[in-house]
């Protein structure tokens, strides 16, 4: 019995030592194996596959886009701006139908192949057919061709001006067809088997390529060389899984990562490292209280006077404060950045108004409704609870009680899609940036049904709705957007938009070159490190 | 003879409550409110009937709940688990990932809790009521109190952030970027290659998580170690041991330690059951790709054939434990067979 102790003990000892001897083992995240650049990115991240026809995450999107390459893209610059990628040259035909795009011939992809029509051909029937959570992205399409080597012809089902933005999307990525047949890559959802062999490498011709994937634990890119571009500066980016943000803040004042992509807005504002630096990113999220417009459910929100009088209750300027980072509240659904912004809102706290139109409502001594929110869920560092208890407060000033149901992610979008909530805190991401993707807010479409708003009860507002969709000048189209929003706010629709939070991300001052956008968020073709 | 009827018995109530475990988890994890739909497929995807029915058609959601049993079922026993509707992989091949990862750790959780809890149940006992004594029992104490998530940041902060003696999150450093593992356990890899380089960077990641995990089941294993040990050394045949002229270290080493030991052997077999199937909350903090994390997520996105394949390893693990305890009993005391 005593030896038997004495082993273990022994081990024991051994196992502490050997523990405690390899703290400091890691290397700078700078400073790859042999030398080379390399920036560590710490991400809590939601991606689960780098297949272009199946990835609609956010984060898998800022991978795909440094590994392929589309036919057009949002300049790194400035988001509003579409330049071409692969395509060279296009025109439209006069009734907004047809885009023939001539493609450039010199994108080599990583498996030797220039990437063609033929290519990109493939790789869009592939996107439409699977019928994968991007897919939808390709509804405006009737046909796609390879009308030449390097010519492609997109025929679509109805004029749409947004279609040059929806290509932008890395669901169009265009890749090696031939190396994607024969890794399983079909035409039908049912014999395609290349799920697997893209989440393990890229075929791509951008600047990067896809090394490594470890779910949960890491993806790695590194340097393509063949890429027709600027030669990317870096070379291996490697995004590290790390769940918790406290662990990632811990990280990256330790510099073992470069980039903490999910610390909430408490910690960047304590955060004051001189290594460490913050910086403040526009998005087109906004985050908004959602009200049920059907009287059965809705209640009182049904009641356009009520939904006024919510409005003018709210108290937008403390919601900004608690969103941190300097956000803006727009007039309703259209966020600034998208052409036919129509500014900040109006609407300003004014209790007396709110109390006015309680009255004129029918309710002088408030009325009570439930809201649903998502606990412990927080994107672009707001968490949706604290907006829900804000809400809550300031509408308890007018003598409204709002009972806040707090219900977990999927039982929350269950709800949602079956327009089951009384009201609920939402938030929205364009799908695309062109400011048709916000249309799904109006009556009869996707978000509007969410609150059981149909095209009859705000038939002015559908019907500009439809035009919007099809009209092709800018400028009206402009136009159009910024009527829309007026008309929105006058009726009011079920949507009542509190902020349009920016982006905050802290990270190593040794990166220089940082470019974010809304799309693609960070891209690390233009990054250096000092 | 007997012996062996005794393990067909339980073997057959295992079957049976591995049946039970198959039943009970299918129907509440698809009649949790929620829909995996919604879970994995974005907002405007949902909207367009023609994804909805090609992913329900995909994952056979769109079949009646009985026939997506059967169809479980019957896969099951072909040895397919089903693919995960997150990692689109299959399970079986996911739980191989993320298995290896959480037994390597809940080994060495075990070991740590088994090999310091009996000490410091030992020498707790031997200077009962002495300063050693207070000290250990008010760690034991802490041990079993104190809530995991608590004690892995302080670690954390203490550690690595402070102090710089031990990795941060994860399971391997940026060194072995993409090291594949030949058999999943990453420390059987590094000794059957003699990789030391690897051995250490391995043992440093998993050391703060181990400790972490092993702090409740320590203080537990303090505590019975040293109340087994207190009753045994009030029997007469240790007054004997001390009268024959034995000094108090012969008495307990020779003599006690034997027999004050024996009630740590269930709960060594306990505890390494439920240290696998407890990792969730560690497993999330250390960003440790084991199978709690691996739970966690699948459960969040309601992915029915990785919870369940999840809960059927961990429901077999507990079943093999408590059987391989009752067999040892078995062996132990003949009184149990009947």
């Amino acid at each position: 019995m005593r030896k038997i102790l004495a082993l273990l003990l022994a081990v024991a000892m051994v196992f502490v030592l050997a523990a405690c001897g390899g703290g400091t083992g890691e290397k700078d995240p700078g400073e790859g194996s042999t030398g080379e650049k390399q920036v560590v990115v710490g991400i809590n991240a939601d991606y689960s596959t780098f297949d272009p026809a199946h990835a609609y995450e956010k984060s898998s999107r800022m991978i795909l886009h440094e590994v392929y390459e589309t036919l057009f893209r949002f300049s790194a610059e400035d988001d509003a701006v579409i330049e071409n990628d692969l395509a060279e040259d296009y025109t439209i035909s006069e009734d907004g139908l047809t885009y023939v795009i001539t493609m450039r011939q010199d994108a080599k992809a990583v498996t030797g192949k220039i990437l063609d029509a033929h290519d990109a051909e493939f790789c869009f029937k592939r996107l439409i057919n699977l019928k994968g959570n991007p897919s939808f992205l390709a509804d405006p399409i009737a046909s796609v061709e390879a009308t030449g080597d390097f010519e492609l012809t997109i025929k679509l089902k109805q004029p749409t001006p947004a279609i040059l933005a929806i290509l932008c999307d890395s669901a169009f990525s265009v890749y090696d067809s031939e190396a994607a047949q024969e890794n399983g890559a079909t035409l039908d959802p049912a014999t395609d088997s290349a799920q697997s062999f893209f989440d393990n490498n890229s075929i791509g011709s951008g600047p990067y390529k896809l090394v490594s994937y470890t779910p949960n634990v890491e993806v790695v890119m590194e340097k393509n060389e063949d890429y027709a571009g600027t030669s990317a500066k870096i070379d291996r980016v490697v995004f590290k899984h790390i769940n918790d943000s406290s662990m990632q803040l811990m990280s990256l004042q330790k510099g073992d990562i470069d980039f903490a992509f999910d610390l909430t807005a408490s910690q960047l504002e304590t955060l004051t490292d001189e290594n460490i630096i913050v910086r403040n990113y526009p998005t087109q999220d906004i985050f908004f209280l959602h009200m049920n417009v059907d009287e059965t459910i809705g209640g009182p929100l049904a009641n356009p006077d009520v939904r006024r009088a919510i409005a003018y209750a709210i108290d937008y300027e403390g919601l900004r404060e608690l969103a941190g980072n300097d956000p803006s509240t727009p007039m309703n659904i259209i966020p600034s950045g998208f052409p036919g912004y129509a500014g900040e809102s109006k609407i300003t706290r004014d209790l007396e108004k709110a109390k006015y139109y309680l009255e004129k409502a029918g309710y002088p001594d408030g009325f009570t409704f439930e809201c649903g929110a998502i606990p412990d869920m927080a994107t672009d560092g707001i968490a949706f609870m604290d907006c829900a208890v804000k809400i809550q407060s300031d509408l308890k000033e007018v003598g409204i009680t709002m009972n806040i149901q707090a219900d977990e992610v999927s039982v929350y979008l269950e709800k949602l899609r079956s327009a089951k909530y009384q009201a609920n805190i939402g938030m929205w991401g364009p799908d695309y940036l062109d400011p048709a993707s916000q249309l799904a807010f109006m009556p009869g479409e996707t978000v509007g049904l969410r609150s059981n708003w149909t095209a009859d009860m705000a038939p002015e507002l559908a019907e500009l709705t439809a035009k919007a969709k099809v009209e092709t000048d800018p400028e009206k189209r402009a136009e159009l957007f910024k009527e829309i929003q007026i008309m929105y706010s006058e009726i009011p629709g079920p949507v009542i938009v509190f902020v349009q939070p920016n982006r905050a991300l802290a990270m190593s001052k040794r990166v220089k070159d940082v470019h974010y956008s809304s799309a693609y968020m960070l891209i690390f073709h233009l990054m250096d490190i000092e | 003879m007997n012996m062996l009827n005794y393990i067909g018995r339980r073997l057959l109530l295992m079957a049976i409550v591995m049946a039970g475990v198959v039943v009970i988890t299918f129907t509440i994890s698809h009649m949790v409110p929620g829909d995996p739909l919604v879970a994995n497929l974005g907002q405007s995807a949902m909207s367009n009937p023609e994804i909805v029915a090609a992913y329900e058609e995909k994952w056979g959601l769109n079949k009646p709940l009985p026939e997506q049993f059967i169809l479980y079922v019957r896969n099951m026993f072909k040895g397919d688990l089903g693919t995960s509707i997150r990692t689109k992989r299959p399970v079986l091949y996911d739980l191989s990932v993320y298995f290896p990862a959480t037994v390597e750790m809940a080994t060495l959780a075990t070991f740590i809790s088994v090999v310091f809890g009996m000490l410091f149940g030992v020498i707790s006992a031997a200077r009962r009521n002495k300063a050693a004594d207070q000290v250990l029992r008010a760690v034991s104490l802490v041990g079993i109190s104190i809530p995991a998530f608590w004690l892995a940041l302080l670690m954390l902060y203490v550690f690595y952030f402070r102090l710089n003696i031990a990795p941060g999150s994860g399971r391997l450093s940026l060194a072995f970027l993409s090291y594949k593992s030949e058999t999943g356990f990453l420390i059987l890899d590094a000794i059957k290659n003699g990789n030391m380089a690897l051995l250490k960077d391995v043992l440093s990641h998993i050391a703060m998580p181990s400790i972490v995990l092993a702090a409740s089941t320590m203080g537990l294993m303090t505590r019975t170690v040293r109340s087994s040990m207190l009753d045994v050394m009030g029997q007469d045949y240790l007054r004997t041991a001390r009268a024959k002229g034995l000094t108090e270290r012969q008495v307990i080493m020779n003599h006690a330690l034997k027999n004050g030991l024996i009630p740590s052997v269930t709960m060594f077999g306990l505890s390494y059951g439920s240290l696998l199937g407890g990792t969730v909350l560690v497993e999330t903090i250390f960003d440790y790709p084991g199978l709690g994390w691996y739970a966690y997520q699948s459960a969040t996105t309601l992915d029915y054939p990785a919870i369940m394949g999840v809960t059927l390893v961990i429901a077999l693990i507990n079943c093999v434990m408590s059987l391989l305890i009752d067999i040892i009993y078995a062996f132990i005391d003949p009184r149990v067979r009947y």
